[in-house]
């Protein structure tokens, strides 16, 4: 596989245009006031210099790399960590107790009876577009607070941005942003597939026996069904949907806890591990579902060249997310909607035939697609980062 | 009468949208799994599974209007209504979906309480059965009149003012997925409607058990 970039130099351009972003997030943005203001004014400019430097820094070497989708890998489970440990700072912080008493009324009364306002936060990504706009009632105690319970305006605040993101990347979300698909990926190791869970695919006889024809359409189309489910029972408990990923929600009941975990064991753990392909986005993610629907008129598509393409099928064996089949490869068509431009395909091609490209063009934007990927992750994880980094004070 | 006629009508009106949002979660997905959705299709489920409300409406504001003087729903009846109806629901959803032959004897029990217009009045009735406000005003008026009469009247009136929002929704929904189905094939728009069915039937069963774990 080529590197993204194939100039050092350009790519320590973008490097730096990243690294500068991620500077600028983590420091200028955030003017800060009240109680926090002498802690935040002596590690601000180290916290924006130090997630510039290792956004720039890893930006360069992704896009200077052969290797792009084990880079990847490892920054898409890195999310993972920073998202969960900064759950555990935050119950370390306020103790098991309160937080799961918390946990049980924060959809209702963000702060618990007596509390003064300002004093408890969780890293919720309906502050991020908040802080963007310069309208984060600002951290009275530590991070920034939201005012809650949340109203229409908070929600639009929320999903606006969420939208665009889904609009831009569609599915890319999934393989670069997500940060809970860092726990499937996790446990997607081994070089051959331990279950082969032929009850799921699609096969025709042909004259060399049994072809694999993807997933059945009912598999496929669950996650559809629980968007939907999802969508109707949002009539009688408002939330907005990426809620659904949030674990203060999960913690507000034991039984609903109980039925999380043994999906999340089930789908993130135990098939990933067997089958190599990630479970969870495939069949049970409504939220992977909603970016589906949006591929049609994503930025992005990963494409093959005809010209180069002869039709190992490697990617089709590789394929995380069921994406691609060997009639699709024969008929030269794009991955479907599933594909979350994780880019194993492109990695795995011995004749270097996949790549992402603008939609619905031949102009390579595997760079760009990279670059702005990175550069979003840093935007929408800076609520994860402060809390780790600030919390523990 | 035509004092309670006229507060049934507003008190139904006024609360409607409280109505719709418990009903739409079983409605909608009963729409969208019936075979080709349509305008006409949509309002006539909407009038059946209202049916059924009615049904449970008329039952609770007799007992409640000429036996109890004043409102307060056992935990124990809300929790089982609302097991029974996600149960209905998952077991309808998974028959849709196949997972139920009626070859066997435990398929042709399911396909015979799960399938046609029947199941509709049963989830009716059981969304019927679970408390919500405009349900409890009702019924705390319907305890105030004296005879079967006017109970009668006043819970009919209150059911046709909150199912005005119903009527409109069932309609809605069986256009939209009528117009829906001319673009993505009926049997796939079937298959979506059957798991959300199962997961919101799955939703309502757990509330059911958490009510009866933890009753308000």
């Amino acid at each position: 596989m080529k590197p993204a970039i194939q100039s050092k130099k350009l790519a320590i351009i973008t490097g730096f245009i990243v690294g500068g972003f991620a500077f600028w997030w983590y420091y200028i943005p955030f003017p800060p006031s009240g109680e926090w203001y002498e802690f935040y004014t002596n590690i601000s400019f180290w916290l924006g210099l130090g997630m510039g430097l290792a956004g720039g820094l890893f930006t360069y070497f992704i896009l200077n790399s052969r290797r792009m989708e084990r880079y990847r890998r490892i920054y898409f489970i890195s999310l993972f960590f920073i998202a969960f440990t900064s759950l555990v700072v935050v119950i370390a912080d306020m103790g098991t107790h309160t937080f799961l008493d918390w946990a049980q009324i924060h959809d209702k009364e963000y702060y618990l009876p007596g509390q003064a306002p300002g004093t408890l936060t969780y890293p919720c990504t309906r502050d991020v577009p908040q802080l963007l706009m310069g309208r984060a009632s600002f951290l009275r105690g530590v991070g920034w607070a939201a005012d809650f319970p949340s109203t229409m305006n908070e929600f639009l605040i929320m999903m606006i941005p969420f939208f665009v993101t889904g609009l831009f990347f569609s599915r890319g979300f999934c393989g670069w942003i997500c940060p809970f698909g860092g726990i499937t990926e996790l446990f997607v190791t081994g070089k051959k597939e331990r279950w082969s869970l032929n009850i799921f695919k699609r096969q025709t006889t042909g004259k060399r026996g049994f072809r694999y024809e993807g997933l059945k359409e009912w598999v496929k189309d669950t996650k559809y069904g629980l968007l939907l489910a999802l969508v109707i029972l949002s009539f009688v408990i408002a939330f907005p949907l990426v809620c659904i990923f949030c674990p203060v929600l999960w913690l507000e009941s034991l039984i609903v806890f109980s039925i999380i975990l043994a999906i999340i064991l089930i789908f993130a753990v135990v098939l990933p591990f067997m089958t190599k392909r990630r479970w969870f986005c495939v069949f049970i993610c409504p939220v992977g579902a909603i970016f589906a629907l949006l591929n049609k008129i994503s930025f992005f598509r990963i494409k093959m060249d005809k010209k180069k393409c002869i039709k190992c099928n490697d990617c089709v064996q590789e394929c995380r997310m069921y994406a691609l089949t060997p009639t699709m490869i024969e008929d030269f068509k794009s991955p479907n909607e599933d594909c979350i431009r994780c880019g194993r395909c492109i990695e795995v091609c011995p004749e270097d035939a996949m790549d992402i490209y603008w939609a619905g063009t031949s102009i390579k934007a595997r760079s760009w697609f990279m670059a702005a990927a990175i550069i979003t992750a840093l935007a929408w994880y800076a609520w994860f980062i402060v809390i780790i980094v600030g919390l523990p004070k | 009468m035509d004092n309670i006629i006229y507060l049934g009508l507003t008190l139904g009106i006024g609360l409607s949208t409280s109505c719709a949002a418990l009903c739409t979660p079983v409605l909608v997905p009963y729409i969208a799994s019936s075979n080709r959705p349509s305008i006409m299709k949509g309002l006539y489920s909407a009038l059946i599974f209202s049916s059924g409300r009615l049904i449970s409406y008329l039952i609770l504001g007799l007992i409640f209007g000429l036996l109890i003087t004043s409102v307060e729903i056992n935990p124990i009846i809300t929790a089982t209504a609302t097991a029974v109806l996600g149960l209905l629901l998952t077991f309808h959803g998974l028959s849709i979906l196949g997972l139920f032959k009626a070859k066997t004897a435990l398929g042709s029990a399911f396909c015979r309480y799960t399938e046609g217009q029947r199941s509709l009045i049963y989830l009716g009735m059981l969304t019927g059965l679970r408390p919500c406000i405009p349900l409890i005003a009702a019924l705390t008026y319907s305890i105030t009149l004296i005879s079967i009469g006017e109970t009668i009247t006043f819970m009919m009136s209150f059911w046709l003012a909150s199912s005005a929002l119903i009527f409109l929704i069932g309609p809605i929904s069986g256009a939209v997925l009528g117009a829906t189905s001319k673009k993505i094939s009926l049997d796939r728009i079937r298959r979506i409607s059957s798991v959300a069915m199962v997961a919101i039937g799955i939703v309502f069963m757990v509330q059911g058990i958490s009510l009866f774990i933890y009753p308000i």
